[in-house]
């Protein structure tokens, strides 16, 4: 039998868990402590900057974090549940594996609440496009998303991609699923004698070391060595998985429900009893095995995949066995709860395992020292623009800024007909019911963070705050993904807390509370660290009469400006084609100015005044203009002054700005309404004019589409 | 008269709720049948086999599937004169099984793909698409990797249903998304009773969703039974 080496406790952390259990635990006794204890499983690192900042109280909350999934309520008798995760560590040395795996536990946290999963939404970050190893990261992201997600029929519906070279060794694959609940299944089980069914697939040796893995950097050895650390995935198996516990949820049979993800079968078990105050005992010889010989260890932490833990009471258990039976989903009753706080693993008539569910769950939080980055920011911005059209081509042709259609097209993103409103606008729309829709959006700032953290993470939840507003919903609640380097690293920690307090600070300011999160640390490598990258999914309520797209509608009507624009050039995507990333300021986040301009630009949406409208973010106004001409096929001439340089104005990235399309005879109400200005018109020709000041772009839209459209 | 439409479940078939949907829109009874209830089929006035990842396309899309009782009591049926149309998946099973020449295969440029395309009716005398106008064009998305239509040898082009192509009804190059031979995006069997497509009728139902040109395909099948 092979020998368990902990991996993630400290010598500190493993005197004080001897001298609280009384004794030294034993080989598997160490082996599930070490999971539970693991940064992926207990967020000890992370825990106490997430309660002193993040709010999760709210009119809509139904459930919040700590659950598998947060749930909120977006009508009478509509809930939504959504999360997001992050695999980052398994995308990098497996990409196809890594991400098709992160689709099917994001999956099945969503499944856990008793919800059923409608929708998924990714947010990728890449390396620079001119390295083989980036090439290697998407391909194999992008297939595995599109393999297990197509074949699970969920539908990719929305996203974002971004690249940087901070990603070049720790892409970053973040998932987010959203379900409809009927009755929520609690993921806590507070019932002694409850039996508890494992179900799906068979437990193996693929994904052992999964969580120490994530809780570690990445080096050279590791990209090699950890491929086994890396869970194999079987979307057909998750498809049964779904479609027998939506049968058995229907049927109301399940007393609460665990997916086994990090940390595997005892992380299920612990957590489950654990936070329900009982206990469990386990027989492990029930647990059915795919390879033979495995040690109890491997079999209590392998993290195969598509497998769940259902308690139900013993009167239903037939029951549950018959609909297992008819999806051919392999099962077992691995054990029942008791009511002593305790777990305890039997094997071979043995037992081997006594452990009180304290230790396991109850991890203390660990604190690291911060040391703040100097500011280096502040360096005075002064360069010559160059021409504004060839700046414009550049920007438009940025991978973070064009198309994604050859991302997202291989995403099957209408299966389950609801998406009302496809990927490539500002937020996707749901539909629901024939009038309740639910918008949703995945956004993050990287790029304002990697200079000013603070910044970046509220910058992430005004994007997000106004994309879901540029479709006509209602901002209602988040769920984020924080992703930074290692916590021992001080730089990294501060940087980790600064942008749990900006996303903390905004999410209050906005009153969209924070009802679910993940953190992912340890994103460092070798050759450097990841920008901090706060990935925020906002979803939002609409009604789906009233909702809007970016593209241009008709000619003749008029371009509104909402919002004031800034010199704020700092992380844009302009000093990035001019090689300037990391000087000048961030865009600021005026939450006042922020919350007033959704609100009036809600309004004259419900009124119907608007034709389409776009946020205006990446690329600044140019960029939302050009995107909006090439997605209608509509020309237009626009004619600014300003106080600010042409070219500033033209690609700052201020916040709290919109770009309306309206016809003639509202325009005068919607500039009451918000305070915009008219910058120009729409017209039946083919072209782009575009002045500001002295400066001034008059091209094709075609050529722009040319640029925008490029495919890879 | 109530009209029954059975649609068949298989492991990993993911369209049957949307196809449920659009066929209960579209005016008749639909009925998903799990695959191992297979003698329900017998109960029904037509099938639609609805798309997805049966088997999860292992060996080849639909190839397991068509090996099923299920799949042989629909060919059976079809024989006896019942119509049957296959979307997606469906289609990819009834070329499997035989019920439909020729092959499907791997896309052109072996990506998956989605996107809303335009089709032209080459054929409105079949009980699929008799609601439209000969050489009408109209909008459904595509949802596929292996939608590549290969004839099989003597290929009849009388069978060809719908063909790939571009706004205005032009059948280009351009148009076609897969590399399908003569831009095929769906074909009828020879008893002009058994239809197979690519392109998903069942999302392109309510025009809030994108338009609605598909569920008159559903319509054309239920006023046929009906008469």
């Amino acid at each position: 039998m092979r020998e368990y080496i902990v991996r993630n406790l400290t010598d500190d952390e493993k005197s004080k868990i001897i001298k609280k259990l009384g004794r030294n635990p034993n080989d598997v006794e160490w082996a599930m402590i070490d999971v539970m204890w693991s940064e992926h499983v207990s967020y000890k690192s992370s825990r106490s900057f997430i309660r002193r900042f993040l709010r999760s109280s709210g009119r809509h909350v139904v459930v919040g974090p700590g659950q598998d999934a947060g749930i909120i309520r977006i009508a009478d008798d509509i809930y939504i549940a959504f999360k997001i995760e992050s695999h980052n560590h398994p995308s990098a040395v497996d990409p196809y594996g890594g991400s098709s795996t992160g689709i099917g536990g994001i999956v099945r946290d969503i499944l856990s609440m008793g919800a059923q999963p409608i929708a998924l939404l990714d947010s990728l970050h890449f390396g620079d496009l001119d390295k083989r190893r980036t090439w290697f990261h998407i391909l194999g992201v992008v297939k595995g998303i599109s393999d297990y997600g197509n074949r699970i029929g969920v539908p990719t519906v929305g996203g974002e991609t971004k690249f940087s070279s901070c990603y070049n060794e720790n892409p970053l694959v973040n998932v987010a699923c959203i379900g409809i609940v009927n009755r929520i299944v609690p993921s806590v089980l507070n019932k002694p004698d409850s039996a508890l069914v494992l179900y799906g697939n068979r437990t193996g040796r693929d994904g052992i070391h999964g969580v120490s893995f994530a809780s570690e950097t990445l080096d050279e050895e590791s990209i090699e060595e950890d491929r086994s650390a890396v869970q194999i995935g079987d979307p057909l198996t998750e498809k049964l998985l779904i479609d027998a516990s939506l049968e058995i949820f229907s049927r109301g049979l399940a007393c609460a429900l665990k997916d086994l993800g990090g940390g595997g079968l005892t992380c299920a078990v612990s957590e489950m009893v654990g936070k329900g105050g009982i206990g469990a005992v386990i027989e492990l010889d029930r647990v059915p095995l795919r390879e033979e010989n495995m040690s109890p260890y491997e079999i209590l932490i392998s993290e195969s995949q598509e497998r769940m833990l259902l308690a139900t009471s013993y009167d239903n258990l037939e029951e549950v066995i018959s609909i297992l039976n008819k999806y051919d989903i392999q099962w077992a009753v691995i054990g029942r709860s008791i009511p002593e706080r305790k777990i305890i693993v039997k094997y071979k008539g043995k037992k081997i395992v006594d452990l009180p569910v304290e230790i396991l769950v109850n991890v203390p939080i660990q604190r690291h020292p911060t040391k703040p980055r100097t500011k280096d920011f502040s360096k005075d911005l002064k360069f010559e623009p160059p021409s504004l059209e060839e700046s414009l081509v550049k920007v438009l042709r940025n991978p973070n800024v064009s198309s994604k259609e050859w991302i997202y097209e291989q995403y099957d993103y209408e299966v389950q007909t609801r998406t009302v409103i496809k990927p490539g606008a500002d937020a996707t729309v749901l539909k629901i019911t024939s009038e309740v829709g639910v918008a949703a959006t995945l956004d993050s700032c990287a790029d304002y963070a990697s200079i000013d953290p603070y910044e970046g993470a509220k910058g992430a939840v005004a994007e997000a705050y106004r994309n879901i507003t540029a479709v006509g919903g209602e901002p209602l609640a988040i769920v984020d993904n924080i992703n930074a380097g290692d916590p021992n690293n001080p730089i990294s920690y501060w940087e980790f807390r600064e942008t749990v307090r900006g996303l903390g600070n905004a999410a209050r300011a906005f009153s969209v509370p924070v009802v679910g999160g993940n953190v992912s640390l340890y994103n460092e490598s070798p050759s450097g660290k990841i920008w901090p990258t706060l990935v925020v999914c906002m979803l939002g309520k609409v009604n789906i009469r009233h909702i809007m797209t970016p593209s241009l509608k008709k000619t003749n009507s008029i371009l509104v400006l909402v919002g004031d624009t800034y010199n704020e050039l700092g992380g844009s995507e302009y000093l990035k084609i001019l090689g300037l990333h990391g000087y000048g300021s961030v865009p600021r986040v005026r939450y006042k100015k922020e919350k007033t301009n959704s609100k009036n630009v809600l309004r004259c949406i419900r009124k119907g005044m608007v034709l389409s409208v776009h946020d205006v973010s990446d690329g600044g106004i140019i960029t939302a203009v050009a995107e909006m001409a090439i997605m209608g096929k509509k020309g237009i001439e626009v004619a600014i002054r300003s106080n600010l340089r042409g070219d500033i104005f033209a690609f700052s990235e201020s916040h709290a700005r919109y770009i309306l399309e309206v016809p003639e005879e509202h325009v005068e109400d919607v500039l009451k309404i918000t305070g915009g200005i008219a910058i120009g018109k729409t017209s039946s020709s083919s072209s782009f004019y575009f002045e500001v000041n002295d400066f001034c772009v008059d091209l094709p839209i075609r050529r722009l589409e040319e640029a925008y459209a490029i495919r890879w | 008269m109530v009209v029954t439409i059975g649609i068949p479940v298989y492991p990993g078939t993911n369209c049957d709720v949307d196809v449920y949907k659009a066929v209960k829109l579209a005016g008749a009874s639909p009925k998903r049948i799990w695959y191992k209830d297979y003698k329900e089929m017998w109960k029904v006035d037509a099938i639609v086999i609805p798309g997805g990842f049966s088997y999860a396309d292992y060996i080849r899309a639909g190839a397991i599937a068509a090996r099923t009782k299920m799949t042989e009591t629909i060919k059976e049926l079809a024989e006896d004169g019942m119509p049957v149309l296959g979307i997606c998946n469906g289609f990819q099973v009834l070329v499997e099984s035989g019920m439909l020449p020729g092959a499907l295969t791997v896309n052109k440029s072996a990506r998956f793909i989605c996107r809303w395309v335009y089709l032209k009716v080459v054929r409105n005398d079949t009980p699929f698409t008799q609601l439209y106008d000969e050489g009408e064009v109209i909008r459904m998305p595509i949802a596929h990797m292996e939608g590549r239509y290969i004839p099989s040898s003597g290929f009849n082009k009388r069978l060809i249903v719908l063909q790939y192509a571009d706004s205005c009804g032009n059948v280009t190059e351009d148009a076609n998304p897969n590399g399908s031979y003569m831009n095929i995006a769906g074909i009828i069997s020879a008893r002009e009773n058994v239809l197979g497509l690519m392109p998903h009728p069942e999302r392109a139902s309510e025009d809030a969703l994108g338009g609605s040109d598909g569920l008159r395909m559903f319509k054309s099948l239920i006023e046929y039974l009906r008469r």
